[in-house]
């Protein structure tokens, strides 16, 4: 009787385990689908930014802008030729709008993913739980396994996606901070800049500083993988005719 | 509902379709001091529809402004020799033919498909007229499947800054 | 559930120890029984003793006739019995056995799984 009572005791544990990695795998597979509203987002701030440099082209050609001498970027301007001019503040925030707005989208796509993310919720399996053995027989019996299967294989991929993506978003911003003391540094040295050299300095910094973070990722990405394993066992074996369909639970 | 997939796809195609549009439009700019006689040669492939904006500085020389004449390719001419406000003007270079053909030049307004609009500042060139009518013959080879040069050359007399730039369309 | 119970069930067909197999009441003829009832069934039996069918009612959140209707299952497998008196409902000791066999079938495989640590 008290084996049996350890071994309810030891049932619940397990469940409750595997609630709790459930939770976690349906924050991931949100996740997943979230990574798509964030590119849309960004992707949405690149054509904004698109259009407005494609109208400021277009006025060039056919009225002038308030800048009339330029340098190879259509937003700077130089000194003026008799007309209006933009304020240096105006002229400023065009100049630096190539990267203010593409900055601006990614900031409402991460503020975007935070904010639908906290919205789900988990833990409402707890209920079931006080009431015992039973409560954890019923979780059981309720999930569904081809859909937890199918969140596990998802929650892996955007869990990459996602690593891929901060990465590549932390070499961007390392080359912009880098690129002005590289260029100063290169110009005492009296020599050109070399785009390449600056874009593996940044990346290898990069990968050096979230290395830790990196390590973490992956053996998240491992975790998922072993739980998705030991999932498929169980789900096969409590499927299994013995146990389930003609409803006889009998020892082989 | 379209689905979000979908949207991304769209906001694909239609950044593909803005870079497009982007890359018909060409710029072009240069600066420099000149001085005696110079010239500026604008040049573009007649498919190039392109607006250009002028500016000369007259030079201060021992305190006093220089005295800078400007002859615009129609043979106008202007006059100079305010340092702060100088000369500027903005000239209008429309489309004057369409071809689907492709080429390239050399010389000192080197053209191509990349760059179908260019300038360039050729300073104390000489006799100005005789540069002038040599660079307009090595350029006047006769049209290609409808491709064909144009130079716009502006003689500038005088010492002086000048910063050109340019806005081209290429359909 | 195990191999002695299955020759005892030839003998005695209505000694059926299936756990969810369909008998003799059309409520579950064809169908299984909810597994999840029965052991909520057996485990409110086991903490509080008898109890009348309206108390086993209220304290297992069941509808009083669906409650019934698993009641005339489980006294036919005899995993519970009736009180003349009173109408008490209590567990025998084959319905303690047979909640114990599926707390260690459940174990066996539950118990086996491994998870780690997601953040």
């Amino acid at each position: 009787m008290s084996r049996t009572i350890n071994e309810e005791a030891a049932v619940m544990t397990k469940v409750m385990e595997l609630m709790t990695a459930l939770d976690q795998v349906k924050k991931y597979r949100a996740f997943s689908r979230l990574l798509l509203d964030f590119a849309a987002i960004v992707l949405c701030s690149v054509v904004l930014l698109l259009a407005l440099e494609l109208t400021v082209n277009f006025f060039k050609i056919a009225s002038g802008f308030p800048c009339y001498y330029s340098t190879a970027s259509m937003f700077i301007c130089g000194s003026v030729v008799g007309g209006s001019q933009a304020s240096p503040i105006v002229q400023l925030l065009a100049g630096l709008s190539l990267f203010l707005i593409p900055a601006i989208g990614v900031l409402v796509g991460v503020f975007w993913v935070d904010r639908k993310l906290r919205s789900v919720r988990g833990g409402e399996w707890r209920e079931a739980m006080k009431e015992g053995f039973p409560g954890a027989l019923r979780l059981l019996q309720a999930l569904d396994w081809d859909s937890v299967l199918e969140d596990m294989r998802i929650s892996k991929i955007g869990y990459a996606v996602y690593s891929v993506i901060k990465v590549l978003g932390y070499w961007l911003l390392a080359f912009i901070i880098l690129f002005f003391p590289y260029g100063f540094g290169i110009s005492l040295l009296h020599t050109g800049i070399n785009f390449y050299v600056l874009g593996l300095i940044s990346l290898i910094l990069v990968l050096v500083l979230i290395r830790r973070d990196l390590g973490r990722r992956y053996r998240q990405v491992v975790s998922l993988d072993a739980i998705t394993w030991e999932l498929r066992w169980f789900n096969s074996e409590f499927k299994r005719p013995e146990f389930g369909e003609t409803g006889t639970i009998e020892e082989h | 509902m379209i689905s979000k997939a979908w949207v991304i796809f769209i906001l694909v195609l239609i950044i593909s379709g803005q870079f497009l549009v982007l890359s018909l439009f060409h710029n072009v700019d240069d600066q420099g001091v000149i001085f005696g006689n110079s010239v500026i040669v604008i040049g573009k492939w007649n498919y190039v529809s392109a607006s250009v904006d002028l500016l000369v500085l007259p030079s201060v020389v021992n305190g006093t402004p220089s005295q800078v004449d400007i002859v615009l390719p129609n043979g106008t001419s202007f006059s100079a020799n305010n340092p702060s406000s100088g000369f500027s003007m903005r000239i209008k270079l429309p489309m004057t033919g369409f071809s689907l053909a492709n080429g390239a030049i050399s010389g000192p307004v080197p053209l191509s498909q990349d760059h179908p609009l260019n300038v360039t500042i050729a300073q104390n060139v000489g006799d100005a007229t005789t540069y002038v009518s040599s660079i307009m013959a090595s350029n006047s080879a006769t049209s290609f499947q409808g491709l064909a040069v144009e130079l716009y050359p502006i003689i500038i007399h005088g010492d002086a800054q000048v910063a050109i730039s340019g806005y081209g369309v290429a359909l | 559930m195990n191999s002695k119970d299955q020759s005892s069930e030839r003998q005695e067909p209505s000694k059926n120890t299936d756990v969810a197999s369909g008998g003799k009441h059309s409520e579950f003829e064809g169908k299984k029984p909810d597994l999840y009832v029965i052991a909520r069934i057996i485990n409110v039996l086991k903490e509080k003793g008898s109890l009348n069918r309206t108390a086993l009612a209220t304290s297992t959140g069941l509808a009083y006739n669906r409650l019934s209707s698993y009641l005339d299952w489980m006294i036919e497998r005899e995993f519970v019995a009736i009180s003349d008196e009173g109408g008490y409902v209590s567990l025998t000791q084959a319905g303690i056995e047979v909640y114990d066999d599926l707390v260690r079938w459940i174990f066996r495989y539950v118990g086996k799984l491994k998870f780690p640590r997601l953040e």
